[in-house]
């Protein structure tokens, strides 16, 4: 992994479905129907089901896995703002860049954009290096 | 001039600030591991095979970020709530508004974490939503050697 500032990190894109939603609900123990249930979530002002903001945060976490391994699962820092709802049908694109490498550790700037360019999330991770 | 609006949070809410909550067990497993890394759609075989994890300077199947175990549950005792969770508002929508998750060491499959959570702010928000209720709770992990191996600060959205 090249820590020069500005570097990229290779993006993590995916589709998302509503059953990759479905398996998280259980997977991670969150059965809030915004997530899971079409009908009771038309009812809300989302108009629709949304992904659960950990779902996404996994995608930012697969990609600095990929650039860090061990020292991002035993070390690493996530701090990051839910922006926007994802759904499903979206495309959704975790991506970033390095904006600070010193003393040992390299600070990321991590967004997850929709198709649309939207942000849905965004925030820094933190790694030793 | 408007009149500003009654406050939702109250002295009982308040002195909740920094109180510690009982701890609670979480088991990490091989089992809940891979279906974590499953539903999140991880390839990465550390998360599925159990040697090759250990080849890769492991204890085991690692837990994948954002996933620290299940609560050991018994029907015998009251269900934890997460901590985030306020049932003395008169919002009834929760969302997740933000996370703040850090590692000191790796949890791997076989661990067992004792977790203690406690409120750190409360506040008031208007905002796209209407009148919302913004609390910040921040949970300590420390596994089953007392080492501290993860913090995560979770800000809750109620409206």
């Amino acid at each position: 992994m090249t820590l020069n500032v500005g570097a990229e990190l290779t993006p993590v894109v995916v589709e998302l479905t509503q059953d990759k939603i479905d398996r998280y609900a259980l997977a991670g123990g969150d059965g809030n129907p915004l997530h899971t249930d079409p009908e009771f979530a038309a009812k809300t002002q989302f108009g629709g089901t949304i992904a659960h903001g950990m779902l996404i945060l996994a995608y930012l976490s697969e990609m600095m896995t990929a650039a860090f391994g061990r020292a991002w699962l035993s070390g690493g820092r996530l701090k990051v703002r839910f922006k926007a709802p994802a759904r499903p049908g979206d495309t959704v694109s975790a991506v970033g860049h390095v904006v600070r490498a010193e003393g040992g550790r390299a600070v990321c700037a991590v967004e997850c954009r929709n198709q649309r360019d939207e942000v849905l999330v965004s925030g820094e991770a933190e790694v030793a290096t | 001039m408007a009149q500003p609006k009654a406050s939702v949070i109250t002295d009982k809410m308040r002195a909740e600030i920094g109180v510690e909550s009982e701890p609670v067990t979480f088991e990490v497993d091989n089992t809940a591991c891979r279906m974590f890394a499953r539903a999140v759609g991880y390839t990465d075989p550390i998360y599925f095979d159990e040697q090759y994890a250990k080849s890769k300077g492991y204890r085991g199947i690692p837990a994948p970020v954002g996933f620290l175990g299940h609560v050991v549950y018994n029907p015998n005792e009251p269900q934890r709530l997460g901590g985030y969770v306020r049932t003395d508002t008169p919002f009834k929508r929760l969302l997740n508004g933000g996370t703040d998750i850090e590692y000191f060491e790796s949890v791997c499959a076989g661990d067992v974490l004792t977790a203690t959570s406690k409120l750190i702010d409360l506040s008031e928000r208007e905002g796209r939503l209407g009148p919302m209720l913004v609390t910040v709770t921040e949970s300590t992990y420390r596994n089953q050697d007392g080492k501290l191996v993860a913090r995560a600060r979770g800000t809750g959205i109620q409206y």
